[in-house]
Formats: C-alpha cells, structure tokens, sequence
C-alpha cells in the first residue's frame, strides 16, 4: 500500500507514523471485494484517538461484516495539517491510504465539545462541504456518536445522521439498509428517510427548530412523517454476548492509553447529580466475570501489552470486583504484566491490591470527595463522607502510604464560601491525620497531599441541567479564595494545590448545552484562521469564541449563566435516554435543598432508565459480599 | 539462554523511531510465547537490548537485538514462535545463540560490539537510465575519495568542531557486484549479505563506514559531501538508505557480522 503522502513530507513532519496505518492488528481488505466502506474518525491527534475504545469496538464489530471494510482516520497535527493543504493533499484513511471522500460512511466520534472545530477540519480537509444540505450523492454519509451526541444541536448542520446510544445495537440494520437503497439505484435523501426510521438514529435536517423572543425554543418538530418525534437511545442489554476487540489495534507510536483495557460495566448506581455518564448509561449493566477472564487472558496474548486496566464508571461498585483483581494479579502478576486499578473506593480490599501491584512509596490514594463540606456533598449527591475519606486515609498512612490525591470541582449549584475553604480544611484534616496516625520514626517524609480543582459545567440530561454556570470571574474568585485559605491551613506545607484556567471551561460549558444556533459560530471559529485543537490548551483562544458569538449576535451570557426554566423546552429534549425529565426535575430539586437519594441498590429511585420489558432492573442484583 | 536476532525494518516502517521499536519488540516478545526473562522489581521488564539505533527514514537489513530467556529452547523453535508474533514489514533473519562463555570476544553486548556497518544509498524515483546525474555524482564521490583527507564540521549543542571523517570511511563500490568483491569478506558473510531494496537504475552507492560508540560516521554525512561537491540539484529526500550489515573487527582487525559472534 503506497502511502498517500510522500516521505519527503512525512520526514518533515512530527511523530510521521501517525499516517501510515500498518499497526499491529490493523485490517486490510480488498476493496473491490466489499460492499461499503465505512470510515471511522476520532476528531483529536492520532496518539490521542488510538487509546480510544468504542472506536476499537466498532472497528471490530465492522470488519466482521463480509460486506464491510471499516478503516480509520484521525486529525492531522497542525504541521501536517499546513502541508496538507499547500501541496491539495486530501485526508486520508490509514489502511488504505485512500480518500476519505472516497468512502461510503464517515462516522465522528464525539467526545468532548473542544474537538467541534476539528471536525470542521477534517470535513475540509477531505473536500467534504461543511453543511449536510450542500452534500451530493458522491459525498459520505456524515455520522456522529458518542456522549456529546446527546446534544449534538451546536453541530447539527454539519452531519447527516446522528446515532443516539451504545453502537453495538443497529448498525448492522442501518448498513444493510444503505446497501439495499444503493443496490436499488436509491437517492442519498432516500437513504436518509430509510435512515430516520431506524430505532436511535437522529437525522437532523429532518428537524425544524423554532424560537421565541427570547432565545428559548418554542418548538421542535419532524418536517417530514418518516422523521418520529423523539429518538430513542441505544442500549446493549447482553455484554457478554457482544462485540469486543479481542485483537486490539496496537499502535507503533506511544498512545495515551498504552494497555490493554477491559471494560468491566456500563452505567453507574451511584446517581451522582452533576455526572453525565452516570445518566446516560443508565442502567448498570456488568459483563461476567467468567467473560471478563477469558477476554482478558485474549487480550493480553494477541497484544503482548505489559499493563491492563479495567474501565468503568464506579469500578468500586462491581458485584465481583475482589475475585476478578485478584484473578488478574495471579494470572499476569508473574509474567511482567501491571495491573493498573482504575478510582477505588478506599477500603481494606483496596490496600491489600494496591500494596500488592504498586510500590507504596511512589504511589498515591485517590478520593474525588468533588465538593469540601458534607453539606454540598449531599446536594451533589456524591455518597462519599468524611469519615470514609479519614478512615481510608488513617489505614493507608499505617500501611506506608503517604501521597494522597484530592479532585473537587468549585462553581458546584448552592455552593457557598463556606464550601470553597471546606476544600482547605478538608484537605489539612487528611494531612493532620497522617502526622498523628504515624509516628515520626517511622513515617518516610512529609505528608504529601495534591488537592486539584476544576471547574464545574452543567450537562445535559443530568438533574443539573437547569443550573446556571459560574461565570469566569466568580471561578477565579473562587480559585484565589481557596488559594489563600490552604495557605492559612496549619499543614499547608503539605498541601499543593492544582487548579486551571477556567476560560475553556466557559466554552465546554457554551457548547454543552447550546442550540442550533451555535453552529454558525462554531464555523464562524473554525473558518476565521483554520483554528483546530482548541481541546489543547496551546492552540485554545477564548477570544475567537468571543468575536465569532459577537459575529453571530449571540450572547455568552444566555448560554453559560442562565439558569433554564422548569418548563422551558431544551435542546436535547427529542432524545428519550430512558431516565425521565421528571425524575432529573425532582433530582434537581431535592439537591438544592441537599437531599441525598440512596445508590439504585439502596432503594430504587424510579429514574425509568430500565426496560422493564427485557425483566428486572439490572442494576438490582446482589453484591459479591457486604458492602 | 542469550540470543540474538538479526532483522529488517522494511517500507513505511522506517517511519517509526528507535523507542517505538523497542517498544515494538517488547511486545513482540511478549507475543511470541517464548519465556522471557524479566528483571525483578516493582515494574518488571524484558531484558532486551539493540545493537545500534537506526535514524528515522533508514530502512535496514541489518539489523540486531538480543534478549534473555529463562529456559533453552533450540534456534528453530525461537525463530517459529517469533515469526508468529511478527508483523509485515519487519522480518528476522537470522537467530543466534549466545554463549558468552565460550565467545572469544572480551564485550559481549550488541552495542558493545559494533565497529563498523554496510549502507546501501540509492536515488528514489529514477526513470531508470543511467544517465549525466549518476555520472556526476560518481565523479564527485571519487573526487572526494581520492583526497588526502575529507574534512567536515561537526556540530554539537555547544560548539563546532572539525574533523578529518576519511579515515573512516572503509570501503565503497557502486555497485553490489564491486562492493562484494573489494572487500576481504568470508563467502559465508557474503552469501548472508543481502538487500531488500530492488535494484534499479539510477545512482547507486555501496559505503562501509565506521559505526557504534567510538566513531559513528552517519551516511547522510557522505551524502551531502557529494551533493555539495558538484552542486547537485537532488537533495537527501532524493537518495534512500538502507543498512545491509553490522560487523565487529576482531584483534586482528577481520570484520565480522554480528550474527556469527558467538
């Protein structure tokens, strides 16, 4: 396979095995021989994309279609990008080094809102128009998924067909409908009617969206019959009798991801009222461990990796979660394989593991307590209370332990000054803790506590989705109250404090729950300079965003600050992701007032996430043992 | 049980940097089933080294990594379960067992080991006729060759220095054919000498230069010496560069491929 873009150029360019394919486990196919070829890109560089998991799912899921020759492409990095365009080279695909426009499908994955420009970059580079309406029959089918695709309204224009949901369900359907439409001579528009009846799939010019005066949306509705009024997300109910890349793709230059990653469950009990995840996978569904243990020792011959990780929301929550970590460090622990744990809840279990696969001096404990008073905990409804944290702590210390890792996020809703310095004090009463649990013959240096803050952004279909965002000014307010108070701490010599820059936060939290009118500002960004990774913050400029939404007459303000009203028809609200509006409206609710709600197998909490058709809830099984 | 595997990287792969085919091989290892050896420790790795870095855009047949494994197993078994293990582009060729007892050499290890290395420099993309460029570039070679000594500057992160690379720069021949026969090379290592690149038209040279720690002397060195000499429009995009071998001078000066130290 000759490669598309010449060595003298790929020697001028950073990291040049970023566009040759070739990897380990990578498929090729004749093309001649298939029916549809379908192009799978993952909008951010090649190292970033690879550590990727859906993307290796539905890799795999496609290429095991006789009929279907699946292959990927990842942003070009701004040098290449630059190349690119001087010498009209057009994008790509790895395996075959073919055109991207050549393709039959075009699938995005979208996964964080910073990487929409990019996808404005790989639609140019491969002489894709912008706009699904200026797109002829020799285009590809322009297709996003992914988490952000639950409100895929700012990017709307862009793509042809959204998949809402879990991609293990309809896309078979989906592409033997496009192979019978093209065999039968059918029209792109024709495919797309096909298209909208498929369970889950959102084909948003099939939409008209109107406002009132004030910016809110007054209605929302098919324009055509075939289009139906809400979309109903995916969801796989038997993971053990699913797609997985037991052959994962293994790259030749270092991914951020560089092992093998096991994903042990979806979905989450905890009902953490700020989490999207949490709702969106809705309901819990574990993959067994005998599965789990077959695909592992699969995973770790076909790829010669030397770490493994299991990959959930709430690992901690998993009914066989001690025998699988245990099964893991006997099987692999003796042949040079690292178990590498995911968050745990801090518990006896927890050191015992740890202790065992990693060097207690250089690692550290993790909590993600997110708010620093019990108070604020309870209205986020994080089930995580201080006694717990100082328990943990205290039986680490004693064990050797003396690196312990804080995450929070301020701008949290009802948050106070009180919380913000509860942060401070939190964080001292885990660093007194250590000083008089371990005496100091025998402790090996000072306590060291890292305290990391981010920034909270309301997402939608999470109870707080009506909420209004700080603004930039209040999280610097916040940052610099919570830097002089670990200051005033009595150990804050043993307190470093992360924190970050919140004007990209500003803009996640502008696209996360933005409109149909965000789109013209997204190209207007994208168009004015070719600005791409923007999810970087070297190539991030919060001034681009401004002047494009001055551009466009749109205001910031309406976006980010505003707090939504209880009836006000928000822009995701045609997606049906089996949670209900209600239950988030009373979640919202009952978190301003700091009403904690029990963890699904507490009490179930009636969220309506579950298909009570297909039998019980699964999240409503038993635990291994005591909780 | 020390082994030693002599291999190609081949095609695009040349792309892929020094680290990422440590980090390739590591893998490959893993892949091949064999019983490694590790080191002890909290973070356990294969006992693994390689005899020279290959820059980024080389190609090579020539190769060399050793590694350690715990129990024996014969040359045949360890050369299948690689193979398997193995992707396109990379190939092994030769498998030797080690026995640093017994080798007649004080250094033991591949890096150690490496005095000198065959290069193979060829013009990419030619019609395929000899034609005024190759004359000229041969000229010019043999110009530079027949001076007493062939000074080039070298620089370094903090200052310049010039140095006289002649003498380093063993033997050449502009074809495969020559290059063979100039040279005192046993008929064994000549039959094991061979070269993945098809052999077309156009300008070709075959350079024996020292290599390793003492005194690397990098091809692109020579390349642009000859360019530059008669002002040649072609640049060092133009050529491509693929290692044949790597050999060891034994005390009495004999050149010997890695592959036959043992």
């Amino acid at each position: 396979m000759k490669n598309m873009v010449n060595d003298e150029i790929l020697m001028m360019v950073d990291k040049p095995a970023r566009y040759i394919g070739k990897e380990v486990n990578s498929i090729v196919k004749a093309k001649e021989n298939v029916d549809i070829r379908f192009c799978m890109c993952f909008p951010d560089v090649y190292e970033v994309g690879m550590s990727h998991l859906g993307i290796q799912i539905l890799y795999d899921m496609f290429n095991r279609r006789e009929d279907t020759w699946c292959e990927r492409v990842y942003s070009p990095w701004p040098d290449m990008d630059k190349l690119m365009r001087e010498k009209q080279i057009p994008l790509f695909a790895l395996e075959s080094q073919d055109p991207v426009k050549e393709f039959d499908f075009l699938g995005i994955t979208l996964q964080y809102e910073m990487c929409y420009t990019n996808i404005l970059q790989i639609l140019d580079l491969a002489g894709i128009p912008l706009h699904s309406t200026d797109r002829d029959a020799f285009c590809p089918i322009i297709i996003g998924g992914g988490p952000c695709a639950y409100n895929p309204e700012p990017i709307a224009d862009f793509f042809d067909l959204f998949y809402i949901g879990e991609g293990e369900t309809v896309y078979n359907q989906l592409l033997d409908i496009y192979k019978e439409n093209k065999s039968n001579g059918g029209s792109r528009e024709r495919f797309l009617e096909l298209a909208a009846g498929v369970e889950g799939i959102y084909v948003p010019s099939f939409y008209d969206v109107n406002y009132n005066d004030d910016g809110t949306i007054s209605s929302f509705v098919p324009n055509r019959n075939c289009a139906p009024a809400t979309i109903k997300k995916q969801t796989e109910y038997d993971l053990d009798h699913t797609y997985y890349p037991e052959k994962p793709l293994i790259p030749y230059i270092r991914a951020v991801q560089d092992r093998v990653v096991l994903e042990i469950q979806r979905g989450c009990i905890r009902g953490c009222r700020f989490c999207q995840a949490g709702m969106i996978y809705r309901p819990l569904r574990e993959r067994s461990i005998d599965y789990l243990k077959e695909l592992a020792k699969k995973m770790i011959t076909s790829s010669g990796y030397d770490e493994i990780s299991l990959s959930s929301l709430s690992s901690s929550d998993y009914s066989c979660l001690h025998e699988l970590v245990y099964f893991l460090i006997e099987e692999f622990g003796s042949k040079g394989v690292n178990i590498s744990l995911p968050s745990l809840r801090i518990d006896a279990f927890a050191l015992d593991v740890m202790s065992k696969v990693q060097d207690i001096r250089k690692s550290s404990l993790t909590f993600a307590p997110e708010a620093g008073t019990q108070r604020l905990r309870d209205a986020i409804n994080k089930g995580l209370s201080e006694e717990s944290i100082l328990k943990g702590a205290t039986d680490a210390f004693m064990l050797g332990w003396n690196k312990v890792k804080l995450y929070f996020m301020m701008g949290l809703p009802t948050e106070t000054e009180e919380d913000v310095k509860g942060i401070a004090e939190l964080s001292d009463r885990i660093a007194r803790t250590y000083y008089d649990t371990v005496p100091k013959e025998k402790r090996s240096g000072k306590a060291e506590i890292t305290t990391s803050t981010s920034f909270f952004v309301p997402k939608p279909f999470t109870p707080f989705q009506w909420s209004p965002m700080a603004s930039k000014e209040e999280f610097l307010e916040k940052q610099n109250l919570l830097h002089t108070t670990i200051k005033q701490q009595l150990n804050a010599k043993s307190i470093r404090y992360n924190w970050h820059d919140p004007e990209m936060t500003v803009i996640e939290g502008l696209l996360a729950r933005g409109d149909r009118k965000l789109c013209a500002v997204v190209e207007e960004v994208y168009q004015k300079g070719k600005t791409i990774f923007e999810a970087w913050s070297e190539y991030f400029h919060y001034d681009n965003w401004e002047c494009a939404m001055k551009t466009c007459g749109l205001s910031m303000r309406f976006y980010t600050l505003r707090e939504r009203g209880k009836d006000e028809i928000l822009p995701w609200d045609y997606i049906d992701i089996g949670v209900t509006k209600k239950f988030l409206r009373n979640e919202y609710e009952k978190g301003l007032q700091s009403i904690v709600t029990p963890n699904c197998r507490q009490a179930c909490a009636g969220c309506g996430a579950a298909d009570l058709s297909k039998g019980k809830c699964p999240a409503r099984i038993l635990q291994e043992g005591n909780d | 049980m020390l082994i030693r595997i002599k291999f190609s990287k081949l095609g695009s792969l040349k792309f892929i940097g020094h680290l990422d085919v440590m980090r390739y091989f590591q893998k490959v290892l893993s892949r091949s089933g064999l019983p490694i050896k590790y080191t002890q420790g909290f973070h356990p790795h294969q006992i693994m080294s390689f005899a020279s870095p290959l820059g980024v855009g080389l190609t090579s047949d020539g190769e060399y990594m050793d590694f350690e494994l715990e129990e024996e197993r014969s040359d045949e078994e360890i050369n299948a379960a690689l193979q398997t293990a193995l992707t396109d582009g990379f190939k092994i060729s030769k498998v030797t067992i080690l026995n640093p007892r017994i080798m007649n050499v004080k250094k033991v290890s591949a890096m150690a080991l490496v005095d000198s290395a065959d290069y193979y420099l060829y013009q990419k993309n030619t019609v395929g006729v000899r034609n005024e460029e190759t004359t000229a570039f041969e000229t010019a070679f043999s110009k530079l060759v027949s001076a007493t000594e062939l000074v080039i500057t070298k620089k370094t992160k903090t200052s310049e220095k010039e140095i006289d690379i002649k003498p380093y720069l063993y033997d050449y021949a502009f074809s495969f054919d020559a290059f063979l026969s100039n040279r005192m090379l046993d008929a064994a290592y000549k039959n094991a000498l061979n070269c993945s690149i098809p052999d077309d038209e156009g300008i070709k040279l075959y350079l024996h230069l020292s290599a390793g720690s003492a005194m690397n002397l990098r091809p692109e060195t020579i390349l642009e010496e000859i360019l530059a000499g008669y002002s040649s429009q072609l640049t060092l995009n133009d050529f491509g560069i693929h290692r044949l071998e790597m050999y060891h001078s034994d005390e009495k000066g004999a050149r010997i491929p890695l592959w036959d130290i043992r």
